[in-house]
């Protein structure tokens, strides 16, 4: 497999102001492996930044891509609950049990 | 403590306006004491939709809009916020994401409130706990 | 409102002890004008009669100078003498008078008659007693134009008196016309702030009015909302005993249990729900899900969802689709979310056939290995537009049993790791114990001594242990394949070997506080 996990960090709020520059972040570009969503330098997010991230999320899983999230903030995880969204995502708290998930699911 | 303390903002409707509105709010609620962090947390979280909903559409209408927000503490340990985006109403009805926004903000506030006269006011009441009921993490 | 009334009546006292002593001060000072006008002019009378007497006086010593000048007899002279003493009292008295009362013109005059008098004395009388034998005629002539003079300057006296006098009266007048204004003025105030009183008497009993009326409007509406909110739970409560729970299926190879709890009994409308359903060719529908709130919504959507599910699988075996098309309508009618997780157990080929949307995953029990929770991780139905959900396909064996749950069964602690853990450990006791309602016995053993804050829903559906005779397992050890949306499988395991796959949710939650 040539293939490896690539890792998409993101630091800061991710809020409506900075739409555009997260929605360039959060591509997918079919060739990973599988991809590590790095989010535990984020302090904030709110329901746009979830948006683009359920966009995203549905991306790779059409071109059947896992992901892996890393969440470091309780009012991230918060709010991902609030919008109903608890069980929809494979989050971790830190990057070794994701990328043991990620190579547990890219594993034959 | 009697009486109570307010926030007033008032500005052109900015993407990149909500953010520091929302800290405003946090500096607002941190000065007042009367907030646990992991409250505040949640209250901000609802603030910050109603603000990204307000400024969503910022650069959509025809004139610049206002945003105004009004927060305002009441001594019964009420917390009551209003926002208001006063620019020519989008419908939302292309947007993907169906308003996770609202659905978060119904979840935090004891009450949400949205009018739609003349741009779109929402208000959002938080009741707070009272500092005896420590919240054991 | 007792300090009101208090300020208002000293306020009223105020006024009044204005307005009196006003009235008072008022009336004192036009007494004290008219009686000081009063005094003058008392005092100007006597001082006009003096003037007269000093003239009598004079006249009187004319008199006398004449008859003795004409008869030579003393006589005669008698009243010349008895007037001499008596009028330079009375001039002395003039002038003091005429100098209290500052009037220097008539005082001047009365000098005048001094000097008229002397004159008369020295130059006619004394010529005229001494007999000098002079021109009598002349004298007395001459005595003749001072008395005149005397006259005038006495006439002068009385005149500039007269004039004072009236000065005198008219200033009292003019007080008099003050203190009537004044006292009309005073009336008007009273009028006026009785007035101003009677307004703003009747402004606050219109107020009142005002508030009252506002008041039994608020408890109309309360009244009107609370019998709204009666209505709503009586429609909700009635679409809820509509949809009568379907009673679990029986059948030889598979084994069901279920228990449901709502949260309250006014949350009996409540959110979770869950539906076995037997199909021909030895299979079976299972089902469980979770509405987002309460109440007739809810209970809307919860119906619809159900009824789409049933329906829908009697036509159509791929879990995913059937998801799939109830999430679209959803989204359409713009519906609470819903989690759920729905799909077909086979007895035939003791396989389960799977779909998850956004709901907790499923726990796989199997004979002799630990229990494991299957794979999860997708959105909730409603959430997006279009959303594709996936079809997991595992094969299992004899005595297998899966349990589906809603989240109150695993959020009842601020941990929901804890929470799994917990459900995990009551799972595997209930398959230890091999008890004959495992539903129950986990949600006995999740909630002993604990509260239920939440509704819990519990479905189990398990292979019976004997397998149907002419019936050939594949694999002896589960596997987890997914199956693509285009029906090509995949060989991908997703679901975790061995080990009970330790939640992804670390201690985020709390409870919420606002």
């Amino acid at each position: 497999m040539n293939k490896s996990i690539t890792v998409i960090r993101l630091t800061g709020e991710l809020e409506i102001g900075r739409r555009d520059e997260i929605a360039a972040l959060l591509v997918v570009s079919g060739s990973e492996a599988g991809i590590l969503l790095d989010f535990s330098d984020v302090s904030y997010a709110d329901s746009t930044s979830l948006a683009e991230l359920l966009r995203f999320r549905d991306d790779a899983d059409k071109q059947n891509v896992p992901v892996a999230i890393v969440i470091g903030s309780k009012q991230f995880a918060r709010l991902i609950q609030y919008a109903g969204l608890g069980h929809a995502f494979r989050i971790f708290e830190n990057r070794a049990e994701a990328l043991m998930d990620l190579s547990q699911a890219t594993s034959a | 403590m009697t009486g109570h303390s307010e926030l007033r903002i008032n500005c052109i409707a900015r993407r990149e306006a909500a953010r520091p509105i929302r800290h405003a709010v946090a500096a607002f609620l941190t000065a007042s004491g009367k907030v646990d962090r992991e409250v505040q947390d949640d209250i901000l979280t609802a603030v910050g939709e109603a603000l990204a909903n307000a400024v969503e559409h910022a650069y959509e209408g025809v004139e610049e809009s206002e945003i105004e927000l009004f927060a305002r503490l009441e001594s019964n340990d009420t917390l009551a916020v209003d926002v208001f985006d006063r620019g020519t109403f989008i419908s939302r009805a292309a947007r993907p994401n169906r308003g996770f926004g609202m659905r978060i903000v119904e979840a935090i506030a004891k009450a949400v409130t949205v009018d739609v006269d003349n741009g779109t006011h929402v208000r959002m009441i938080f009741t707070l706990p009272h500092h005896n009921d420590r919240i054991v993490s | 409102m007792g300090s009101e009334r208090r300020r208002a009546l000293i306020l009223a006292a105020t006024y009044a002890v204005l307005v009196i002593a006003l009235l008072v001060g008022g009336g004192l000072y036009v007494r004290t004008l008219i009686a000081h006008s009063f005094q003058t002019a008392a005092d100007l009378s006597t001082t006009r009669a003096l003037a007269y007497s000093s003239l009598r006086y004079m006249l009187d010593e004319e008199t006398g100078v004449r008859g003795y000048a004409a008869t030579h007899n003393r006589l005669f002279l008698q009243p010349y003498n008895a007037a001499l003493q008596p009028f330079a009292t009375t001039l002395r008295t003039l002038r003091s008078d005429l100098t209290a009362l500052e009037n220097s013109a008539a005082l001047a005059s009365v000098n005048d008659m001094g000097a008229a008098n002397s004159d008369y004395l020295r130059t006619v009388a004394s010529r005229l007693l001494n007999e000098s034998g002079e021109n009598t005629e002349a004298i007395e002539r001459h005595g003749k134009n001072v008395v005149d003079r005397f006259r005038a300057d006495v006439a002068h006296v009385d005149a500039l008196l007269t004039l004072r006098e009236q000065i005198v009266n008219r200033e009292v007048q003019s007080a008099i016309d003050r203190i009537g204004l004044l006292t009309g003025g005073a009336v008007a105030l009273v009028l006026l702030i009785s007035l101003l009183y009677a307004v703003q008497q009747a402004n606050l009993a219109a107020r009142i009015e005002r508030e009252r009326l506002r008041a039994s409007e608020q408890r109309g509406e309360a009244d009107v909302l609370r019998a709204a909110y009666a209505t709503e739970k009586r429609i909700a409560d009635t679409l809820q005993e509509a949809f009568v729970q379907r009673p679990l299926p029986t059948h030889p190879t598979f084994r069901f249990s279920a228990t449901y709890v709502p949260a309250s009994e006014e949350a009996k409308v409540g959110g979770d729900w869950y539906d076995a359903l037997e199909l021909p060719a030895n299979r079976v529908l299972f089902a469980i899900g979770d509405v987002t709130g309460h109440g007739i919504e809810a209970a809307v959507t919860m119906n619809r969802v159900r009824q789409t599910l049933i329906s829908s699988a009697l036509l159509d075996p791929m879990p995913a689709a059937l998801l799939a098309r109830v999430a679209r309508e959803l989204y359409a009618n713009k519906a609470p979310l819903v989690t759920a997780v729905a799909g077909f157990a086979d007895a035939g080929t003791y396989e389960f056939v799977y779909s998850i949307a956004g709901h907790p995953p499923p726990l796989l029990i199997e004979p002799g290995r630990a229990p494991r929770m299957l794979d999860c991780g997708s959105l909730p139905l409603g959430a997006m537009p279009d959303n594709e959900y996936r079809t997991f396909r595992i094969q299992s064996v004899p005595g297998a049993m899966l349990v589906l749950y809603t989240d109150g069964a695993i959020e009842h602690s601020r941990d929901v790791i804890e929470g799994e853990t917990i459900l995990l450990a009551a799972v595997a006791e209930a398959v230890r114990l091999e008890a004959p309602d495992p539903a129950t016995f986990i949600h006995n053993a999740v909630f002993a001594g604990r509260e239920i804050g939440d509704d819990v829903a519990i479905l189990t559906i398990g292979f019976a242990a004997e397998p149907a005779a002419g019936v050939r397992i594949s694999a002896d050890r589960a596997q987890a394949a997914f199956t693509g949306r285009l029906g090509v499988s995949q060989a991908e395991s997703r679901a975790s070997a061995s080990e009970p796959q330790a939640a992804r949710w670390t201690r985020w939650f709390g409870k919420k506080v606002a």
